[in-house]
């Protein structure tokens, strides 16, 4: 099976995560944080719950 | 249920998974109903409208002697980091003082030495100053359910009589935008008959930090609509139609919690929902007379399926989590069936919602009922990110910055 995992390189170089797309640099920034558990504005749940 | 191959949960053996070491995560995240009925008739709800009638048992309102039991056996379970969510039915027609009374109580208990998140998941329609006020003291974040614009969202969040609730809605969202530390985001059911972009234009024109978009349950013997088998990835194309809007905008205005725990996924981080990724679930469901159940989008399965069972004494919590459904959500990859073991985005997609994978005859164990969609968007995601590695690298090769 063939891993999925998209490669990002020079990821410690400032200026590839200032060029990435915002969208992009937040999930780059959501996985090498230090506290990978919740980001500003994300919900309470981990549950798919609607109502 | 029939004896299907890759049937499991009651029959997986919990005793011979920990002789050989596994043990479970307790449970952090706890969905507390305080309130068991709803002032909305939503067509495609998930509890008074699926084959489980089991809320018409349950007490209308949980009572403060119910929550304190249910804390304090929160205190003795968990960790050092608990979330708690109230939850429905619609919570807030258990009145602002009530909700201050218990948000009250659920401090008190769990808060001291404990990294305590409360929140409230509403339909907005009780949503006032009156309410602001009690989470703001109780620091009580917001989430509310929009299905986008007025005619998309009253397709089906209606009242009982028929009228849509849009309107009433968004006065109640009006409030969290004047109270914005409250306001955890907006959450929106998928429906093909709206136009996507449309969709997410008429969320982000709320200011939601964040957004999520949930797709309608259902299984392989109840297919959500327009997922006909061998049909077209509908809701990846729907799906992906708002990613490309979402990627490409100069600043990030909200957050896409399905996009952003794809986007992680890939980039070999965890998800934070239980939508994709193969993260152990550790989320237990209190229903309004104290009940330990899972999650309730189980109930559009078979009558029953959030049951949990337990016997007289110990801490119910502990308990629960070595029943066999519990576990059976807590071994990631291999609790998967075998398709979804041999595929190649199974870590991103995890198999989708426990929900959507179910089938009469073989229990979980399957693909979700949405696996070409979901491989239809995952895709798409990943050739957008590849794509913009891609020109950032050739500019920099270049010299142009």
């Amino acid at each position: 099976m063939e891993s999925q995992a998209v490669e990002i390189v020079d990821l410690d170089d400032d200026d590839v995560l200032a060029e990435l797309s915002p969208a992009l640099r937040a999930a780059v920034e959501r996985v090498y944080s230090s506290d990978d558990q919740e980001g500003p504005g994300g919900f309470n749940s981990f549950v798919d719950a609607d109502l | 249920m029939g004896a299907g191959q890759d049937t499991w949960p009651d029959d997986l053996d919990v005793t011979a998974l920990t002789a050989r070491g596994w043990r479970p995560k307790t449970f952090n995240q706890f969905v507390v109903k305080i309130h068991s009925r709803c002032n909305l008739a939503c067509g495609y709800c998930y509890v008074y409208e699926s084959a489980d009638q089991g809320w018409r048992a349950q007490p209308r309102v949980m009572t403060e002697a119910v929550l304190t039991a249910a804390c304090h056996q929160i205190a003795e379970h968990a960790g050092r980091s608990v979330s708690l969510v109230f939850h429905g039915g619609e919570p807030l027609l258990a009145g602002a003082d009530h909700l201050d009374r218990l948000a009250g109580i659920a401090t008190r208990v769990l808060g001291p030495g404990r990294r305590l998140r409360l929140g409230l998941q509403t339909n907005g329609l009780l949503l006032d100053e009156s309410v602001a006020e009690v989470c703001d003291r109780w620091g009580i974040r917001v989430a509310v359910s929009v299905d986008g614009d007025e005619a998309g969202h009253d397709r089906h969040r209606r009242f009982r009589d028929g009228r849509g609730s849009h309107a009433e809605v968004l006065r109640g969202v009006e409030v969290l935008r004047r109270h914005r530390h409250l306001y955890a985001g907006l959450l929106c059911t998928v429906d093909l008959s709206n136009d996507p972009v449309a969709t997410y234009e008429a969320l982000l024109a709320l200011e939601p930090p964040t957004v999520d978009f949930l797709l309608p349950h259902g299984n392989w013997d109840n297919p959500p609509p327009g997922r006909a088998a061998g049909g077209p990835p509908a809701y990846g194309t729907w799906l992906s139609a708002i990613f490309d809007r979402w990627f490409d905008a100069p600043v990030r205005t909200a957050g896409v919690r399905l996009f952003d725990d794809i986007l992680a996924l890939l980039l070999g981080g965890a998800g934070r929902s239980e939508s994709v990724g193969l993260q152990p679930i550790r989320v237990a469901v209190i229903e309004t007379d104290g009940t330990i159940e899972q999650v309730d989008s189980l109930k559009t399965a078979f009558p029953g399926a959030t049951r949990v069972r337990s016997t007289p004494g110990g801490n119910p919590l502990d308990q629960a989590l070595l029943e066999p459904q519990i576990v059976a959500r807590q071994l990631g990859r291999d609790a998967l069936g075998a398709t979804c073991r041999e595929c190649a985005i199974s870590e991103i997609c995890g198999a989708g919602n426990y929900t959507h994978r179910f089938r009469a005859e073989t229990g979980f164990r399957n693909p979700s009922v949405y696996c070409p969609d979901l491989t239809f968007l995952i895709g798409h995601i990943r050739e957008r990110v590849s794509a913009e590695l891609t020109k950032i690298h050739a500019r920099r090769r270049s010299g142009g910055v």
